[in-house]
């Protein structure tokens, strides 16, 4: 069983200056314990993809259309609202980037990671006889699978923690409060949007430990979306690069690293620095991503592609399947050959 | 750190309480020699110099206004300490006294209106902000621009002469027996729930509207917030959503706004009361003013002015209980 | 020579300044709204004893006392004095948009300098100016107004300082957190560093980045300071010379208008006030909306979609297809009409076609429509509609009849 199945994901934002093509088409495969990263600058519509399998766009303003959404063997395409709030938190989960935003600022932690248990965990709130909990002590459960979980992603006086507001707690801590109420009913699939990007680095280190451990120790599937190559080197098993929303390359990260197909690819893996590295100066990818709303003829990549030839500025190229379960939109891709990096 | 601070905020209130008594004691005596001829009418045409001056001295002992102004002064703080603020020179009786009978009638307008302004105010603030964009929240915000423009008298003099004086719905002016012969009877309340009608209505549709534009902005901005989206990501349901979060958090500048409202509630209704005779600290403040009776006009400013000052106090301390980002040291 | 052609080269700037701003608020809906009341106003004020049909102060007309409207009397006379009171109303205007303007521009220069002053200086300035500011708003503005008023008399000028004195408060305020909020900002730091003098970075920097607000608050506070006027004048506490509406309107009052059923003698000075306040708080919004455009996304983006082209949808849709994927999905349909290309099968296939395509495009539609509401189309609608697209041009061409009316409504959509 998969736990993802995108297929031909598309998301438009209608505006009045034009329309804005943030998905293009996207088709995204996740196992059962798998941790995929989405790669990309930011613009790329990697966010608006997590967003959309969380079925979190509101329309106005998105429109959104995908040809098949399973999650977990769910199949959530043709849900309503109403049937979605009973797989968010459950089956699926995020963890968002910046956690001092991303918490409700007047309410307590603690409680913040009671809500999910309340609102999913109706069916295990029963004692013995299978009779349902009292209200008061369903709360109390609650709180103590609330104070475990908070155990679980290495917060120390878990108890004291949990009377704590979210602007009391450092920012390393907030973000392992997400994580856990991300993990807290043990979903098929947590979607991590830029889960470091706010932290320092040498917190960045220890909240991907504490979300590589959960994740290998309960089998979660992990959807890692990030700018950073460098996270994704020690986490991800595959990693799908997007490129003006459209996937250019998908790959084993092992393959990804060693033999970039693409030159977005190529460049991105040019910008990360790594030990023992002889290079006189990182390899850049020159400009900057093109406007949503004006994407370029043919091959959006070609104005910034240094290989770049005729047929590029003309046709699209299609996401060709490699052996191995490797994709790469390219025409030339064959051809290119890169320097020893 | 918690009571360093609620005691150097009400050393604050009572030093802003100093300037503001101060300033009462010293606007009569702006442009005047003597503040007595304030305070007595101009010498009339049947009597001698020798009468005139007679009386002066009378006033002036009998209002403290001998000695010089400094001893004044600390004679007008030694009886404000001990709940003096002095004598109504017209009906010749303690200021206090003339408060405490009219303070009750002018509660009854004002209370009813912020009530009535915040509750459906906030409900109306909501619905728009719900339906966003859509006829009824347009519908708030034309309807916000329009009361704005409009003074609250003027909604009251249309009222009063359609449903007051045309229609003959509602009492266009205060049945005085109703001040008179209160006792406290069902009749007596609803009497005066009949006679407050029209002024509550004139006051309470520029404010329900300024609350529920309030409330519409707010909950929109909230609910734009991440933690709105971590919160459906959770799976709540949409009314948990809704009051769970939203709501708490887009009720905080509400709040500031109730306590604001609350601060001018003796002193906001002047021109209401006057247009409808109603038998409160507006009318009592105004005729003041035509008798040129000062010591009961700043009398009254003053105990306004305190007012204001226990409800922003209080405010401040309900705020910080509500907002826990609000520590009670550290704003 | 120099310093003059320097002025000159700064008045020229600022006109152009002055320029590009009403340009701006011209373009804004509802600015345009508020500039137009406006100079509608101001021109009735100046040019009053030219329009007005009668003397408004000439209450010697006892013969025409309370008269009702007539076109000798547009608003009838007044019922005491028998002013014409539609003369009246014209001559009000001059007495609100001064006082209104003239308190509003004190207010804007009193209000932000000790606002900069506060925020920037800090320290004890700060301090000093924030407690005067606590004190004034302890205070209930109106009773302080008709004291000062009692104790200093009620001329023009003595109005103006009140209402400018105890009105600064809020610009002040709102000034000095932007200002402290400038203050931080890195252009300012680095100037500090560079050696620039505190007046010049006042002037230079947080002035310009305050004006703005400034401009805003002064029409709203403007606003406000009229319909303070109206009720000061209408408690009979305003200049007792001037003619103003709240007058009229506490003259209505005094005077029975009510009980003779006058109804327009209490209108005219309303509505009088309501103009003037509405068209400054028109502008003072409209600036507001111009400095944050964040605050109307809302309403815009429903008109967006509201207005959306559903066909158009499903071309941008489609295009987001790979080449080769389109190409293994419609190859189907066309080889089969292209065979058969004489016209007798195409027109025996018009029935058909010309419904399936109407079908189809029902099924686009209501599939962008399930995708407005929120919800995912299931993958049959989006196929559909995607070869509704694709179709169309063969459905125009050999089904006339049937296709012309969808196509149509198509055209009109688009």
């Amino acid at each position: 069983m998969k736990a993802l199945e995108v297929e031909n994901l598309k998301v438009i934002f209608p505006t009045e200056a034009g329309i804005v093509r943030a998905v293009e088409g996207i088709d995204i495969e996740i196992d059962e314990g798998e941790c995929v990263a989405i790669v990309g600058e930011s613009g790329c519509g990697k966010s608006v993809t997590s967003l959309a399998v969380m079925k979190l766009l509101s329309s106005p303003p998105a429109i959104t259309r995908v040809d098949k959404l399973v999650l977990g063997g769910i199949d959530i395409k043709d849900l309503t609202d109403k049937q979605m709030q009973k797989v968010r938190g459950k089956d699926v989960a995020m963890i968002f980037q910046d956690a001092l935003t991303a918490l409700n600022p007047v309410m307590t932690v603690g409680r913040q990671i009671d809500e999910i248990f309340l609102a999913h965990g109706k069916e295990h709130f029963s004692d013995e006889t299978g009779k349902a909990l009292s209200r008061f002590a369903r709360k109390k459960e609650a709180k103590r699978r609330t104070i475990e979980a908070l155990k679980l992603v290495g917060i120390s006086d878990a108890e004291l923690r949990y009377k704590a507001y979210p602007h009391q707690l450092s920012g390393g801590m907030r973000q392992r409060v997400l994580i856990a109420m991300a993990f807290a009913c043990n979903p098929h699939l947590i979607i991590a949007d830029e889960p470091t990007t706010a932290l320092d680095v040498t917190i960045q280190a220890q909240v991907l430990d504490i979300l590589k451990e959960l994740q290998r120790k309960q089998k979660t599937s992990l959807m890692l979306i990030t700018h950073d190559l460098s996270i994704v080197m020690n986490m991800a098993d595959k990693i799908y690069v997007m490129y003006c929303g459209k996937i250019v390359e998908c790959a084993r990260t092992r393959e990804l690293f060693k033999n970039p197909l693409h030159p977005y690819t190529h460049g991105l893996l040019g910008s990360v620095a790594r030990i023992n590295d002889d290079r006189k100066r990182f390899v850049q990818i020159p400009s900057s991503l093109p406007s949503p709303m004006h994407k370029p003829s043919g091959c959006y990549f070609h104005p910034r592609c240094v290989h770049a030839t005729e047929r590029c500025k003309q046709e699209m190229p299609p996401l060709e399947q490699l052996e191995g379960g490797r994709c790469v939109r390219c025409w030339n891709y064959k051809e290119i050959r890169y320097d020893k990096q | 750190m918690k009571a360093s601070y609620v005691i150097k905020r009400i050393l604050l209130t009572l030093f802003i309480f100093f300037v503001v008594v101060t300033l009462c004691f010293f606007i009569p005596r702006i442009g005047v020699d003597d503040p007595a001829s304030r305070y007595y009418p101009a010498q009339t045409a049947g009597m001698t110099d020798a009468e005139y001056e007679a009386i002066k001295e009378l006033v002036r002992q009998q209002y403290g206004l001998d000695g010089s102004t400094f001893q004044q002064y600390i004679t007008y703080l030694g009886n404000l300490f001990t709940g003096d603020l002095g004598t109504s020179y017209t009906k010749n009786e303690p200021v206090i006294d003339l408060i405490a009978e009219r303070l009750p009638w002018t509660l009854v307008l004002s209370v009813s209106n912020l009530l009535i302004s915040l509750v459906i105010g906030v409900i109306i603030g909501t619905m728009a902000a719900w339906r966003r964009g859509r006829w009824q929240d347009r519908a708030l915000l034309n309807a916000s621009t329009f009361t704005t423009a409009l003074p609250a008298f003027f909604i009251a003099l249309i009222l009063s002469f359609y449903l007051g004086f045309e229609w003959e719905i509602f009492p266009a002016y205060t049945d005085q027996n109703m001040v008179a012969g209160f006792d406290w009877s069902w009749e007596a309340i609803s009497k005066v729930a009949y006679n407050a009608s029209l002024p509550v209505f004139a006051m309470a549709i520029g404010s329900i509207v300024s609350y529920g534009q309030a409330t519409r902005n707010s909950v929109i901005a909230v609910s734009e917030d991440d933690f709105i989206l971590t919160a459906k990501a959770k799976g709540l349901s949409n009314n948990k959503v809704i009051y769970g979060h939203t709501l708490r958090n887009a009720l905080l500048p509400i709040v500031t706004q109730f306590g604001m409202n609350v601060s001018t509630l003796i002193g906001g209704a002047v021109v209401i009361e006057q247009i409808f005779n109603w038998n409160g600290m507006g009318t009592l403040f105004l005729t003041a003013n035509s008798n040129n009776d000062y010591p009961l006009m700043m009398g009254i400013m003053i105990f306004m002015s305190a007012f204001a000052l226990v409800a922003n106090l209080l405010t401040d301390f309900v705020y910080c209980l509500l907002d826990p980002r609000v520590t009670l040291g550290g704003r | 020579m120099k310093t003059l052609k320097y002025i000159g080269c700064k008045l020229l700037r600022a006109l152009y300044a002055i320029g590009r701003f009403f340009k701006k608020l011209w373009m804004h809906k509802q600015g345009r709204i508020g500039l137009i009341i406006f100079a509608f106003l101001a021109i009735l004020a100046i040019f009053a004893p030219l329009i007005a049909p009668y003397d408004p102060y000439d209450v010697t007309q006892r013969a025409a006392k309370g008269s009702t409207p007539s076109w000798e009397h547009l608003l009838g006379t007044s019922i005491t004095t028998g002013q014409d009171i539609f003369s009246m109303l014209i001559y009000g205007t001059r007495s609100s948009l001064s006082i209104g303007l003239i308190t509003g521009l004190v207010i804007a220069v009193l209000g932000s300098l000790l606002g900069v002053a506060a925020g920037y200086l800090g320290g004890w300035v700060d301090t000093v100016i924030m407690r005067i500011v606590d004190v004034l708003l302890v205070i209930p503005t109106l009773p302080l107004v008709i004291v000062m008023t009692n104790v200093l008399g009620t001329s023009y000028v003595v109005i103006v300082i009140v209402f400018a004195a105890f009105g600064w408060t809020g610009l002040a305020r709102v000034v000095r957190s932007q200002v402290m909020l400038i203050k931080n900002a890195n252009y300012v730091k680095a100037a500090e560093i560079a050696g620039a003098s505190r007046w010049y970075i006042m002037w230079r920097h947080i002035l310009p980045a305050v004006s703005n607000l400034l401009i805003m608050s002064t029409a709203l506070t403007s606003a406000g300071i009229m319909v303070a006027e109206a009720g000061l004048s209408f408690l009979g506490l305003g200049n007792p010379t001037a003619i103003s509406w709240g007058k009229m309107l506490a003259d209505a009052q005094s005077s029975g208008a009510m009980l003779f059923g006058h109804w327009w003698s209490i209108l005219a000075p309303g509505v009088g006030i309501f103009l003037s306040v509405y068209s400054f708080m028109r502008i003072g919004l409209a600036l507001e909306e111009i400095l944050n455009p964040r605050m109307r996304k809302g309403s815009n983006m429903l008109k967006v979609f509201k207005h959306l082209n559903n066909t158009y949808l499903e071309e941008v849709f489609a295009s987001m297809d790979d080449v080769s994927k389109m190409k293994g999905e419609y190859q189907a349909p066309s080889p089969v009409l292209e065979e058969a290309g004489p016209s007798d099968i195409a027109a025996e296939m018009a029935a058909p076609e010309g419904a399936a395509v109407e079908e189809v495009a029902a099924a686009g539609v209501a599939g962008a429509q399930a995708a407005a509401a929120g919800a995912f189309v299931p993958a049959a609608q989006i196929a559909a509609a995607e070869q509704a697209a694709a179709e169309a041009p063969f459905a125009e061409a050999r089904a006339e009849d049937a296709a012309a009316e969808v196509n149509a409504e198509k055209g009109g959509e688009r």
